[in-house]
């Protein structure tokens, strides 16, 4: 077969290239001569010290004394990253001698998926009434506003571009740039654009930045966010205004009732050196002071912790920054569900079950059942602050904040289960042997009764074996799941009734050519799939309905030889005149389009096509204005008069 | 330990080479292993496999670049592992990943080369790329790694990351039609 062809050329490549495209190796530039002879010098010097860090350690001796910490008001933190660190070294990637000690560091394999749609509403109050304020993103939940790199109010545009904020009058086909401002980062720091996105305040005179940032010169933690505060009370002069620092890996953030929740993922690298407290704990820096989140702010998980990671929430006023309230979840994952009063975070871990027998007298056999499940935390919160309510478990792992949705006080959640099956046969003379004798993976829902945490509906296995949740909406007592056989590019989406948690149906499309990867609620009983038709360089898109006990396309509109951003904030959604809108590149042409299109009640047609330069798609947004289409693209705005007045 | 000394070890049949070597690069050969396989038992049993394969090539065989030498090794294991399961369970990255390289096999087909000839060909194309393209695009189709790893790697955006790989691929599908040639 052509990729498995292709996958062994690539292995043929010399080793040079392998070598220096290896992972987590810091990127240098070839130097000459000199720096050979240095390094080889050095090399001579520390050859004594090169024995030192190789020599590996023993499996029964700890490489850290923690009890000299036993009077930190971090000891129970200090102790549970010990047991991950040490104990569970081989699944970390940790150290077995020195070397590997003061050079690894965990990989950071957490990084932000946003990755579904429910639309953008236009126009709408959404959940500000303040006169100007226009809301542009189409939040997940109501009055839970999320960042975008698009936000308006009834005069201006304001848009984040390549770390710089673009602000334009409202003029139709006539508006044009009334300022710009550029991003700064820190000394050492550099913005990250993945994730790059701001508020505007309901007054309209303040954005509220979420930049994240990479720290080149860190030997450890080199991920950071940084909150920016930037008056634009006078659209012509921009200015900062006020900056806040969080430790960790941007994962999202929130405007709720005037306060900002910020979202990142803090890795604890390597062995920490526990008398430092930053490389263990998440720090916050405000006015250049820097400081640790309390231990009474930390929340440990109930199950074992799996990983040394922290899932950090703090909650700022979004008029000062100024912090109200902060939270870090220790070993909990980046999936987290934010309702109107509820932050609802995961953390996914494997429960084992081993039994042994015994063969004969000279052979042992263990058999090995490797579960997945998610622990789900629940916490509370308001101006005042967090509180943590308590957790469950479930089966299975959550793909994104989308799998999980609160209704009327039940707590509904889609996973893709997991089960692998091993044995183990040990032999008296000292040999081994293991294999895999089984696994399962399967589609599941889960209802949680938030009073009690308990299950109190499930529908398990609902989807053909082997198969996987790739995307999942909800919209009141109905849920929809698309799953995946990646084998074939077909996938089924699933309808579910959940009115009655008592008895839980669903019906399902049967296998549909192509891919969901967003799927967009469009009312009345209309459902939007954007996603790949036979190979991730298409596009297609189909409108589902639910007729009876089947669901049925109804339309669906297919482009090939094209890329466009599975980012869902940078797809145009218009629910009143079934508009959608989004940006591709045409590899045929070579160029790149936005593209806007209608459903007429039989097809999908192509309303207009705007030429647009630019390579990073998933910063282009779209947006209609009193029938102006305005595209606005890296440092480019392009307008086009889609509905005459 | 300096690579040389183990490859020494490995020249004087002295089996503490096999440690000495899983000491050193057995977690990157399991990392290796386990973005193609997705199971921690495959790349664990490929680690494994990994160093007798070893064992056996060296001598002959004299790697300049031993952890390179041994990752390459492990990333074979680890496609035959993969291929051989694939009916029983698929990892969604290593899919994705093969179905993107698919699109870099040529269309235009003149003439049968073998594997020496392919090494130069494929490590040609490899020069004329500039090293950030070269390390993104081996990154995902050596490394197998996720694109947000990529991007976190190098330091760069996600939407970089795809647009560089979109446009390297499409490089390769060229130079090999230009090249001519079936592999």
């Amino acid at each position: 077969m052509k990729r498995e062809k292709m996958a062994r050329i690539i292995g043929l490549v010399d080793e040079k290239f392998v070598e220096e495209a290896a992972p987590r190796r810091k990127r240098r530039g070839r130097k000459p001569l000199a720096l050979a002879l240095v390094a080889a010098v050095l090399t001579l010097a520390i050859l004594g010290g090169a024995l030192f860090l190789f020599v590996p350690y023993s499996d029964k001796s700890p490489i850290i004394d923690i009890d000299k910490y036993r009077d930190s008001e971090y000891y129970p933190l200090i102790e549970a990253m010990y047991n991950i660190t040490i104990q569970n070294a081989f699944t970390l990637n940790l150290p077995m001698n020195n070397f590997d000690r003061i050079f690894a560091q965990v990989k950071n394999t957490m990084a932000p998926t946003d990755d579904l749609l429910y639309g953008v509403e236009e126009d709408t109050a959404g959940s500000n009434d303040t006169p100007g304020y226009v809301e542009t993103t189409d939040n997940q939940v109501e009055g839970v506003i999320e960042g975008d790199r698009i936000k308006r109010s009834t005069t201006h545009i304001f848009y984040l571009g390549v770390e710089t904020i673009y602000i334009y009058e409202i003029l139709g086909e006539q508006t044009s740039l009334v300022s710009s401002l550029k991003l700064t980062a820190s000394e050492g720091k550099m913005i990250l654009d993945d994730g790059l996105e701001f508020y505007l305040s309901e007054d309209c005179s303040r954005l509220t930045v979420v930049a994240p940032m990479w720290d080149v010169n860190s030997k450890r933690s080199k991920c950071s966010v940084d909150i920016i505060s930037i008056d634009v009370s006078n659209p012509a002069e921009p200015k900062e205004a006020q900056r806040v620092s969080i430790s960790g890996q941007y994962v999202s953030s929130r405007l709720v009732d005037g306060c900002v929740m910020v979202v990142t993922n803090f890795v604890v690298y390597g062995e920490p050196d526990f008398s430092v407290e930053s490389e263990f704990i998440p720090q916050i820096t405000t006015d250049d002071e820097e400081r640790s989140i309390a231990m009474e702010d930390i929340f440990l998980p109930e199950a074992d912790a799996q990983n040394a990671t922290y899932t950090v929430i703090v909650m700022l006023d979004e008029s000062d920054l100024s912090i109200d309230d902060e939270l870090a979840l220790f070993s909990y994952s980046k999936e987290l569900y934010v309702s109107q009063d509820k932050i609802f975070a995961s953390m996914g871990y494997v429960d084992v079950i081993e039994t042994d027998i015994d063969v004969d007298s000279s052979t042992k056999k263990t058999t090995r059942k490797v579960v997945n499940k998610t622990e789900i935390a629940v916490i509370s919160y308001d101006n005042s602050g967090f509180e943590t309510l308590g957790s469950i478990s479930i089966d299975g792992t959550v793909l994104n904040q989308y799998s999980m949705d609160e209704h009327d006080n039940i707590l509904r959640v889609v996973s893709t289960t997991n089960e692998t099956y091993s044995e183990k046969e040990i032999f008296s003379g000292g040999g081994e042997s293991s294999i895999v004798t089984g696994r399962k993976k399967n589609t599941s829902l889960y209802c949680v009764e938030l009073d009690n945490f308990s299950v109190i509906a499930s529908v398990e296995g609902f989807a053909p074996e082997g198969e996987e949740v790739t995307s999942v909406r909800f919209n009141g007592d109905i849920c929809y799941v698309c799953t995946a056989d990646t084998k074939f590019y077909r996938d089924p989406v699933y309808f579910f009734d959940l009115s009655d948690v008592n008895n839980i149906t669903y019906t399902d499309t049967g296998d549909i050519e192509g891919y969901s990867s967003s799927l967009v609620d469009m009312g009345e009983g209309l459902l939007l799939g954007i996603g790949y038709v036979d190979s991730l360089d298409s596009l297609k898109l189909e409108l589902y309905v639910e007729e009876g006990e089947a669901v049925r396309g109804i339309a669906s509109m297919e482009k090939f030889s094209v890329a466009y951003s599975d980012n869902y904030k940078a797809y145009f959604i218009d629910r009143e005149h079934d508009l959608i809108g989004l940006a591709i590149y045409d590899y045929k042409k070579q160029n790149s389009f936005y593209n806007l299109y209608g459903f007429d009640g039989s097809g999908f047609v192509e309303l207009c096509s705007v030429d647009i330069e630019g390579t990073e798609l998933d910063i282009c947004r779209g947006t209609i204005i009193d029938g102006v289409l305005y595209v606005l693209f890296e440092d480019k705005l392009y307008t086009q008069m889609i509905f005459g007045e | 330990m300096d690579d040389r000394e183990i490859i020494e070890k490995f020249f004087l049949r002295d089996e503490s080479a096999i440690s000495d070597a899983k000491a050193k690069y057995g977690r990157y050969c399991y990392s290796v292993a386990l973005s193609v396989t997705g199971s921690h038992e495959d790349a664990e049993e490929c680690e494994n496999d990994t160093l007798l394969r070893a064992w056996r090539a060296i001598p002959p065989a004299r790697p300049d670049r031993l952890g390179a030498y041994l990752a390459t090794i492990c990333r074979n294991i680890a496609l035959d592992r993969y291929s051989e399961r694939r009916g029983e369970r698929q990892n969604l990255n290593t899919e994705r990943t093969l179905d993107e390289l698919s699109e870099c096999y040529p269309d235009t087909e003149t003439d049968i080369i073998d594997e020496m000839h392919t090494r130069e060909l494929i490590n040609s194309f490899m020069s004329s790329l500039k090293e950030e393209e070269r390390i993104i695009f081996l990154q995902r189709y050596w490394y197998m790694q996720e694109i947000k790893a990529i991007a976190e790697d190098c330091g760069c955006s996600v939407g970089k990351v795809k647009t560089v790989l979109r446009r390297t691929r499409i490089k390769m599908k060229k130079f090999f039609e230009m090249k001519g040639v079936i592999i």
